[in-house]
């Protein structure tokens, strides 16, 4: 049973254990859409806006319930091995990534797209590990610099400008 | 036809045009090659480019990355045992052994030659086809409709490792479709009081999110370079000898044309063709001995079948708006976004395009020959890219594709939301392409539905009465039921193993 999945990152009990948790957050999307579904007007001929994401929030809840009896019925009666292995360090730095990601998306307004990107890649070019920070850094301001004229001047994209605007 | 087909290749041929077919077959070809991106990554990639082109000119070079990357996958399958793209698994098999015996260039000659053959003979299939195909979708019925997307949705998302997380997905995807301003009576739907919502879920960042950010965020959990070890630094003879085509031709065809029928069925696609073109191959073969240990066959085979698929799923998509596999439900998010509406219809309304496509396909395929061949000698070079900086180019390409759908900072946000929803898929065995799928039906299937509806009075055996609904709905409720067996029966059998391992470890 503790066997490690290709990434690593987690064993297999750990997986019985997400699948599960997994399928508790699929039921309770289902009966959010479901409640509020039953909110919506109907119709007198056709569907009305509440019948269609009924229809797939039933079968929805329907597949939730399937998943997390498969899940009881692996682990009922089957002794369970101790001790699942995360990889901390893995999840920590996803963890720190996504964050780096969601500040460049909160700053992005307010900083600008060619004062916070450069920063933002030569952070992800460090914690993805190459080794020279100083072509890191240079590479990080050439790069989306090049990127940042491309998109405003040939596609017409306007990034935001921010404090330089 | 024909006049169309020729005005496609006078518009392939124009230098811009020809230029970016170019472009994206060479994209393609290296996007392909290096693990961990695949055709989808690249295509949404380009698709704040896509955006400022014509729409024919968009589709050629995103046909170009397409069949491309097909080919590109072998590259790594080759020279590293690891595959660029799922597509290549099979071809790693034969491929490798040759490489390890110093004869890489010839497995990648071989390789971009049956790719051309599997390309080549998908094109023509698609061109046969896909008219015939679009005139009898022409007489569907909204039921027909409304059970056509039901079965691509159903197909695609339970013919995975897990059907029932298949269909989760797709349900997901269907539900998310539903967020926004209601098209049948104009009511906020789960907007949940947010006004950014009205407007609906973005496809792009979806997209982006699911198939891009996800893949990023899943590979910052490891730092330094991918431990790639190239068994061959210097690339020998690339073009195959006329015995050495002799011996491996028969096997191309019959894998090209294995992959063009599996990549007309929907939500299969070139991994899975790459396997079946490969078994057949060795079936066939004179020396069954040599497979595994450096069999030309054994890499014309999957190679020809896995670029036989491009064709194939094409055919569904552009006839039916319902894709044949993963790349293709990209591509079909990439075409609305774009302003192209996949279906029967757009053989009456916009034949240029479709037959530019044609056109194109059909050029690409000697752009894709020519790109391998050339290619293969430089090839060590395109797997020495590195991975700490590819990644966040990646990430940076993906916010501004991202933002520039609406020129909107939340749909960055949107985007990151996905790419966690794709992080989790891809860690605990949910296929993302059902959830996209979803949310491109999402809105045509209950068009339909309530069409037919008004059509019939309210009478929901209106499914059932049309042939080609009916068809559709059995097909669809026997997939579902399926997805329900392959799940007991995976219960039970682990059950039982794990019983079997206790009472060993007793003993």
């Amino acid at each position: 049973m503790e066997e490690k999945d290709k990434k690593g990152l987690f064993v297999k009990n750990t997986k019985v254990a997400a699948d599960f948790i997994i399928a508790i957050v699929v039921i309770a999307i289902a009966v959010v859409f479901l409640v509020e579904a039953q909110k919506l007007p109907t119709k007198a001929k056709g569907i009305g806006p509440g019948v269609y994401p009924t229809f797939i929030s039933i079968l929805l809840l329907f597949l939730g319930v399937v998943q997390v009896i498969k899940c009881v019925l692996l682990v009922k009666g089957i002794p369970v091995v101790d001790g699942p292995n995360v990889d901390w360090k893995g999840l920590a730095r996803i963890a720190i990534m996504v964050l780096a990601t969601y500040l460049f998306y909160k700053l992005l307004k307010i900083v600008g797209f060619l004062i916070l990107a450069p920063l933002y890649l030569f952070f992800a070019i460090c914690l993805f590990g190459y080794k020279s920070k100083v072509k890191a850094a240079i590479f990080s301001v050439v790069f989306t610099t090049a990127v940042y004229f491309l998109f405003t001047k040939v596609f017409l994209v306007m990034l935001p400008a921010g404090i330089l605007g | 036809m024909f006049s169309y087909l020729m005005q496609g290749f006078a518009n392939v041929f124009q230098p811009f045009t020809f230029l970016l077919a170019c472009f994206g077959t060479l994209v393609g070809v290296v996007i392909g090659a290096l693990p961990g991106l695949s055709g989808s990554t690249g295509i949404i990639l380009l698709l704040p480019l896509v955006y400022r082109l014509e729409a024919s000119q968009a589709l050629i070079m995103l046909c170009g990355l397409f069949c491309g990357s097909m080919y590109g996958g072998s590259i790594s399958a080759v020279l590293l045992n690891t595959p660029g793209t799922p597509s290549a698994s099979a071809t790693a098999l034969d491929g490798y052994p040759l490489c390890q015996q110093g004869k890489a260039g010839k497995a990648l000659g071989v390789s971009a030659v049956s790719s051309f053959i599997g390309g080549l003979v998908s094109t023509i299939c698609l061109i046969l086809i896909a008219p015939q195909l679009a005139k009898i979708a022409l007489n569907f019925k909204p039921a027909d409709y409304f059970a056509l997307s039901f079965f691509g949705l159903t197909i695609m998302a339970s013919t995975g490792k897990d059907p029932i997380k298949g269909i989760i997905s797709g349900m997901l995807g269907l539900l998310i479709s539903t967020i926004g301003v209601d098209k049948l009576m104009g009511i906020d739907r789960f907007t949940f009081g947010t006004y950014k919502l009205m407007r609906g879920i973005p496809l792009l960042s979806v997209l982006i999110g699911v198939f891009a950010l996800s893949e990023f965020f899943m590979q910052s959990a490891t730092k330094g370079e991918a431990d790639n070890k190239l068994a061959a630094q210097k690339i020998g003879r690339v073009i195959p000898t006329w015995v050495d085509f002799k011996g491996f031709a028969l096997s191309a065809i019959v894998g090209a044309v294995i992959g063009v029928f599996i990549g007309i069925i929907p939500g299969t696609g070139g991994s899975i063709s790459c396997f079946i073109a490969y078994q057949v191959a060795k079936r066939m073969s004179k020396n069954k001995d040599q497979f595994g240990n450096g069999a030309l066959e054994g890499v014309a085979a999957p190679e020809a079948s896995n670029n036989g698929t491009t064709g194939g799923a094409f055919i569904p998509m552009l006839c039916l708006g319902v894709p044949g596999d993963v790349v293709t439900s990209v591509m079909l998010g990439a075409l609305i976004l774009i302003g192209v509406k996949p279906g029967p219809q757009l053989f009456n309304e916009s034949p240029a395009i479709v037959y530019a496509i044609f056109a194109g396909m059909f050029v690409i395929q000697f752009l894709m020959l020519a790109a391998g061949i050339g290619c293969a000698k430089v090839s060590p070079m395109i797997l020495k890219i590195s991975r700490t900086l590819l990644m966040p180019i990646v990430a940076i390409l993906c916010m501004i594709g991202a933002f520039s759908n609406a020129n909107n900072v939340f749909d960055i946000l949107l985007a990151i939301v996905f790419g966690l929803v794709g992080l989790a898929f891809k860690k605990f065995g949910y296929p993302g392409a059902p959830l996209v799928l979803g949310l491109i039906l999402g809105s045509m299937a209950e068009e339909n539905l309530d069409r037919a509806l008004i059509l019939s009075g309210n009478n929901w055996g209106v499914f059932f009465t049309s042939p080609i609904s009916c068809i559709f709905m059995i097909l669809s409720i026997g997939s579902l039921l399926y997805a329900l067996y392959a799940n007991v029966k995976a219960v039970v059998e682990s059950r039982k193993a794990a019983k079997n391992a206790c009472v060993a470890s007793e003993v």
